[in-house]
């Protein structure tokens, strides 16, 4: 069990599917009542559903958290229901992977607007209630690809990167108040994204995986709950110690 | 079982296998006992400038406590006042070199064990270097550690053994304790060939917010 995470409100977003979800489930079995945002209602409800059978207290906060009006509105609406949000785990993103001769403007917009402006809404909105009880957790979720970069996912390795750079910041700001901003960059983790890198790279899911595998160290791709692992850590009380840090999670492939 | 290596085992290394301590057995590797002595921490003698001696020194350990989890290796204590590189002495710069070769011993020692089992952590513990000016055996020292824990990572590979540097700012050593516990941890075996900084970023101590 990680240390101080017993009744804490956790905020996740993009937890309908994928690593968002290994996060709410690795949270709550450490104690913490979830509040489950995805863009689509229905998996935010399949989520926070799956929470419930187990006996955790969580319900679905659908919103898009690259909308002011919709981060403002959710995280009223998790407070009214579930209390003061103390840990906000930053993880909603979109990927299109495309060659950046063709990348679209609009592609361009929208990557940075969930990937980079969504976690500053959320933060934003989420940060005076923390400061206020001189305890706080925000862990991003950045990526390899924000530090290494990645051939055709130019929007989301800028974006990502921003992030690291946000969490940095942050962190030297708001680490005296007691609140600690970190961010994780997995590495490959097995989520449904590796089909859509498979059909960018013109090869089945299992060649990808392969591919992936023998560009780490430990000779293969991460799962989810290796991420949800650590994100658990940066989130309990010991998470102060890496206050504007970055924790790559990659299977050894960060340089 | 948590194998702590330190060559001169001070105060904070105390601390730091104090904070150790508890739920997991601590086994301290020195060869030069602590002024105090915890309670429930085992300590082992040994020459750590000979790689035989080390591993010999391993090899009794495991043989009494079991098979070692972990391997932390404590840094060399650190030097509080800076020595500009044209007045470091001889001695000086081997006593700092004397870091690494512990550090060499000790993963030396550890690896064979911990690859036949299939399972392993091995963690070096540096001194992040605020302020380099005067400090140039330290930072060396330092980074080649980091490298060394990098490099092991890679040829470690898929065994199931980790290699990870942590470096902390002198005086705070024992604050790296829940991040070698992370470390070692089941489910952080993804976590490999990194360097992780405990207790501030360059950022947090920028000259504008002092």
């Amino acid at each position: 069990m990680m240390r101080g995470l017993t009744g804490k409100v956790a905020l996740v977003t993009g937890a309908g599917q994928g690593i968002g979800a290994a996060i709410a489930a690795r949270l709550a079995s450490e104690g913490c009542v979830i509040a489950v945002n995805s863009l689509h209602p229905e998996k935010a409800e399949a989520t926070a559903t799956r929470l419930r059978e187990n006996q955790v207290r969580a319900e679905a906060f659908p919103a898009d958290v690259a909308d002011p009006d919709a981060v403002d509105a959710m995280v009223r609406a998790v407070e009214e229901r579930l209390g003061v949000v103390n840990i906000l785990v930053n993880n909603a993103a979109v990927l299109e992977m495309a060659p950046f001769v063709d990348l679209d403007l609009g592609v361009w917009d929208r990557t940075i607007a969930v990937n980079l402006t969504g976690p500053f809404l959320c933060t934003r909105r989420v940060v005076s209630g923390m400061l206020d009880a001189q305890w706080g957790r925000i862990v991003n979720m950045s990526s390899i690809w924000g530090v290494i970069g990645a051939r055709g996912a130019t929007a989301y390795c800028a974006a990502k990167g921003g992030l690291i750079e946000m969490t940095r910041a942050l962190g030297a700001e708001l680490g005296p108040g007691g609140v600690a901003v970190t961010a994780v960059a997995p590495g490959v983790i097995d989520t449904p994204q590796l089909a859509a890198d498979a059909g960018f790279a013109g090869v089945t899911l299992d060649e990808m995986k392969a591919l992936y595998a023998e560009d780490t160290v430990v000779g293969r791709i991460g799962t989810t709950a290796e991420i949800a692992h650590a994100v658990a850590f940066l989130a309990s009380e010991d998470g102060m110690g890496l206050c504007g840090q970055v924790l790559p999670v990659t299977g050894g492939r960060s340089e | 079982m948590i194998v702590l290596v330190a060559a001169a085992a001070n105060e904070e290394v105390s601390q730091l296998a104090d904070e150790l301590g508890g739920p997991e057995r601590v086994v301290l590797l020195t060869s030069q006992p602590p002024p105090r002595l915890t309670s429930g921490i085992s300590i082992l003698d040994v020459d750590l400038m000979s790689a035989v001696g080390t591993s010999e020194a391993w090899r009794l350990l495991e043989e009494t406590h079991g098979p070692a989890d972990a391997l932390v290796v404590a840094p060399a204590p650190a030097t509080t006042t800076g020595t500009r590189v044209a007045d470091v002495s001889d001695a000086f710069w081997s006593s700092a070199m004397a870091g690494l070769t512990v550090a060499m011993h000790a993963a030396r020692a550890a690896v064979g064990p911990m690859m036949r089992r299939g399972r392993g952590r091995i963690t070096f513990v540096t001194w992040r270097i605020d302020d380099p000016e005067g400090q140039v055996p330290l930072a060396t020292v330092s980074g080649a550690i980091i490298q060394l824990a990098r490099a092991l990572a890679t040829e470690l590979g898929t065994s199931g053994v980790t290699a990870n540097a942590i470096s902390v700012a002198p005086g705070r050593l024992a604050s790296v304790a829940p991040v070698v516990r992370f470390l070692g941890s089941a489910a952080s075996g993804y976590l490999t060939a990194e360097v992780i900084s405990v207790g501030g970023t360059k950022a947090a101590s920028s000259w504008w917010n002092g």
